[in-house]
């Protein structure tokens, strides 16, 4: 039968024990046992911050600290410029990651495809899976989006917004289809037996049955991936484009003040922080179907 | 009994929270600290220094200076160090690239020897130190006595560091590729259609965004060579920085077929380059006393029509 | 191919194999198999773990390679010749100890799959024919649920009807009821009779020795890869002429396996 074990921060906070695998019933997690618990959870939670931020600004430098990296003053000063900037990011992590996991997958098919035929295919993979994961992304970023555009080779885009997507997609594809292989692997070779016993190719087989599970299986890395790719969205301030980093130095220069590099860092929160437990969420539905039918 | 507890201590944990909170909202700014005491000038004289008619004289004698190193001037710049500010040749191996800063050549090279023979240290007497331009400008204790590097004055950075008196009157200019489209410009307004590119932080950069406010933004980048390298591939149209820089890349092959579109005309008070000091560095008024001198006599006239080319040979842009 | 409800009663040859090799390494685990199968005829194959039964299965249906011998379907070779493998598989139906049901697919979804990707069955088609074999199973209100919800019985008689959506010539049963809890044996079990009765050709491994005496045309005794002993339940199980076949069998009535 199905179960039901700690799925989020609530429960796992709670110390509520996991059902064994046969089904038996949790203890329960309602009523006044629950009720204490919750209460007990909160007043751990603020006591425990509390005594943390009172050390914290009661601390002897903390004022010059704070004037620094936290000047609200600053802060809203900076912030429609720096939220401008992050619009160059958003749109960059938006397009690349679309694009990256589309050819993360490419590159995995393509190591994994079987036949000697297809050997140079599969080393293709390989050499370029070892070189964009081996090259620092700085030193590749120079490399492309100023070394390629000035052998002036006709087709070739110029632009540095387009330059840049390139140069992250090819960076991260490496890792998101070493993502995918590993994804791809773990799923039990008598799927796809399954799947080619009911007579339909191995094409067929990979695109209805093991991909479909293999993505599933590796959301976790792959968001990480796709939060790397988020932050190293600042890489092509390298090349000219004023994003978030790029913005935020220009008001730093300005002001001598910190806090504009804060508010990036904020900005960015703000759109990582709600993706990882949207994630949480479904990493725990997936596991528990896939758990419960890989007997 | 155990409820009205658990009530007790959240009542008390929110007390805790809210206290700290309030501290932090009522505590006054405090400014960022001075990295060094404020000078005393001693009254012991000192037989080191040549004849000055200034009544202070004494107290900037190179004995009763407060520098870093006692006995030697420390003096910052960025590596690697370009002409026509730095000259000569560094060693192979060494630690400064393309030009060497001991080697006196160079508009700057020259001015910062002058200014150390006027404080009293011989050229054996001074020492140089890599300094990144974005650091010097930051508040924040120096690891040199004074940095010359191109940095022009501001009000927002005086308020970060010491900026010394003007010892190069500067301009901005627009650099490009011989025949593109922008090299027909003559006037600021007829640059806005143009895609144009500068080093972050620097007034280049804030000529562009204030006063030439071109219809696509800006390009803006870590140093200097960003630009460089984004106008020989094409993504930007023309590169903003200094005249003296300009005459240099235009005509060094930096660029290739480097032209300068025209010089840019000042607006308000003229810029002027400062050498940058500790905020309230004991050597600051000592320092301003020895560019101004070499204002005075002339030095700095001969070294900037020895070093810098003839600003007869740019354009000017009108505004 | 419909295959009306009739007496089973074997018909021309479906399966025949000669003299199949299969080895893993150093290791041979079918040493010569000869073995035919005729149509709406029911084979049990019995012996014990290891003795080749699965792997023979697997080798029928090409997901192993067999290294000497001939398996000919419908009297034309499918080893040895180049074959639409694909096209074949989709005329033999195979059902797994494991079930195999694809967790991220409804159950309507694995049943549709192969007759819509595999054979090109519009969704409409493909769905009313799976929801009529769920229906006849008693299967009918799971349709819209994930595997994980069912239990090992629903499942595994899911993973029968996904193999019929395929509407196949031959139905390949490998222990299918080893993986389950004992009181859901029988509904499985169930299932595999009315498909015997109403003709299906099968070739079935199987522990559940009372069934392979219930259903079987034919029982095949495996002893170490090979067949030792072959022919009509009554015969194999009641008078079994060899020795090793008397001691598998005894082994199985003393753990009350089989009533004799």
């Amino acid at each position: 039968m199905s179960q039901s074990g700690p799925s989020g921060p609530l429960e796992i906070g709670l110390g509520v024990e996991p059902p064994s695998l046969r089904g038996a019933t949790p203890a329960p997690a309602v009523g006044q046992a629950g009720r204490r618990g919750v209460l007990i959870s909160v007043i751990s939670v603020v006591v425990v911050f509390g005594l943390l931020g009172w050390i914290v600004v009661n601390s002897p430098n903390w004022p010059l600290v704070r004037d620094a990296f936290f000047n609200a003053k600053y802060f809203w000063r900076a912030l429609p410029y720096v939220a401008q900037g992050f619009v160059v990011n958003i749109q960059l992590f938006l397009i690349s990651e679309v694009l990256v996991l589309i050819c993360g997958l490419g590159i995995a098919l393509m190591r994994t495809v079987p036949g000697p035929i297809f050997l140079p295919l599969r080393l293709l993979a390989v050499i370029y899976s070892d070189f964009f994961r081996g090259v620092p992304g700085v030193l590749f970023i120079f490399l492309f989006g100023f070394g390629v555009p000035a052998l002036g080779i006709p087709g070739v885009p110029n632009d540095t917004f387009v330059l840049g997507v390139m140069t992250l997609v090819l960076l991260y594809s490496a890792y998101v289809a070493e993502v995918y292989r590993a994804g791809l692997e773990s799923v039990h070779p008598s799927q796809e037996a399954a799947a080619r016993s009911l007579g339909l190719s191995r094409a067929q087989a990979l695109r209805y049955v093991v991909v479909p599970q293999a993505v599933r299986r590796v959301i976790p890395p792959l968001l990480n991936d796709f939060i790397g790719l988020q932050k190293d969205t600042a890489l092509v301030s390298f090349i000219g484009v004023v994003e978030v980093f790029r913005q935020s130095q220009i008001q730093e220069a300005a002001t001598f003040n910190f806090t504009p590099y804060l508010a990036s860092a904020a900005l960015f929160l703000l759109i990582t922080v709600p993706l990882t437990r949207v994630v949480d969420v479904l990493i725990a539905r997936d596991r528990r179907r896939l758990l419960a039918a890989a007997r | 009994m155990r409820a009205s507890l658990l009530r007790l201590g959240a009542i008390w944990s929110i007390g805790v929270l809210l206290a700290a909170c309030s501290a932090a909202a009522t505590a006054t700014p405090t400014p960022a600290p001075t990295a060094t005491p404020a000078a005393t000038a001693t009254p012991a004289a000192s037989a080191t220094v040549a004849a000055s008619p200034s009544a202070t004289a004494s107290a900037c004698a190179a004995a009763n200076l407060q520098t870093m190193t006692p006995g030697k001037l420390t003096i910052g710049t960025d590596n690697p160090a370009y002409p026509p500010w730095f000259g000569g040749t560094p060693p192979d191996g060494g630690l400064w690239q393309v030009s060497d800063p001991t080697s006196g050549d160079g508009y700057e090279s020259a001015v910062a020897y002058a200014i150390a023979n006027k404080l009293g240290f011989p050229a054996t007497k001074v020492v140089w130190v890599v300094a990144a331009f974005n650091d010097v400008i930051q508040p924040g204790p120096k690891k040199f006595d004074f940095d010359i590097n191109e940095v022009s004055y501001s009000a927002d950075r005086a308020q970060a560091v010491d900026l010394s008196d003007g010892y190069f009157d500067n301009n901005q200019a627009v650099v490009a590729v011989s025949g593109s489209p922008i090299t027909s410009a003559k006037s600021v307004s007829d640059l806005k259609a143009y895609r144009l590119g500068a080093q972050v932080g620097t007034t280049s950069y804030s000529y562009i965004t204030d006063n030439i406010q071109p219809t696509t933004a800006p390009k803006v980048y870590n140093d200097s060579n960003g630009p460089i390298a984004a106008l020989k591939a094409k993504q930007i149209d023309g590169i903003v920085v200094d005249l003296g820089t300009a005459f240099i890349i235009s005509s060094d092959g930096e660029v290739p077929n480097g032209v300068i579109v025209g010089s840019l005309p000042s607006v308000g008070t003229p810029e002027h380059f400062s050498v940058v000091l500790n905020k309230g560095s004991a050597l600051t008024t000592c320092v301003n006393q020895a560019i101004d001198a070499l204002q005075a006599d002339g030095t700095l006239a001969n070294l900037r029509a020895q070093w810098i080319a003839s600003e007869g040979d740019a354009p000017v842009l009108t505004p | 191919m419909s295959r009306t409800a009739a007496a089973a009663v074997p018909g021309a040859p479906v399966l025949h194999l000669d003299g199949v090799h299969k080895s893993f390494g150093q290791l041979e685990v079918l040493r010569g198999i000869d073995l035919t199968l005729a149509e709406h005829e029911v084979i049990c194959l019995i012996g014990a773990s290891g003795s080749g039964k699965s792997t023979l299965l697997r080798c029928i249906n090409l997901l192993e390679a067999i290294d000497a011998g001939r398996i000919e379907l419908d009297g034309k070779p499918i080893t040895g010749v180049p074959v639409d493998v694909n096209r074949l598989r989709r005329r033999i139906g195979i059902v797994f100890q494991a079930f195999n049901l694809f967790p991220h697919l409804r159950v309507l979804d694995n049943v549709t799959l192969g007759p819509r990707r595999a054979l090109g069955q519009s969704r409409a088609e493909a769905e009313k024919q799976a929801t009529a074999l769920l229906e006849r199973f008693g299967l009918a209100d799971k349709a819209h649920e994930y595997p994980d919800r069912l239990s090992g019985g629903q499942q595994q008689r899911v993973a029968i009807v996904r193999a019929l959506a395929m509407q196949p010539d031959l139905m390949l049963l490998d222990e299918i009821t080893s993986a389950l809890d004992p009181e859901l044996v029988a509904e499985v079990l169930s299932v595999i009779r009315e498909l015997a009765t109403g003709g299906m050709t099968m070739l079935i491994a199987t522990h559940e020795m009372g069934f392979a005496r219930d259903i079987a045309d034919r029982v095949c005794f495996l002893d170490r890869g090979a067949i030792l002993e072959e022919g009509p339940p009554d015969q194999v199980f009641r008078a079994p002429r060899e020795e090793r076949t008397r001691q598998f069998l005894q082994r199985v009535i003393e753990a009350g396996r089989l009533q004799v």
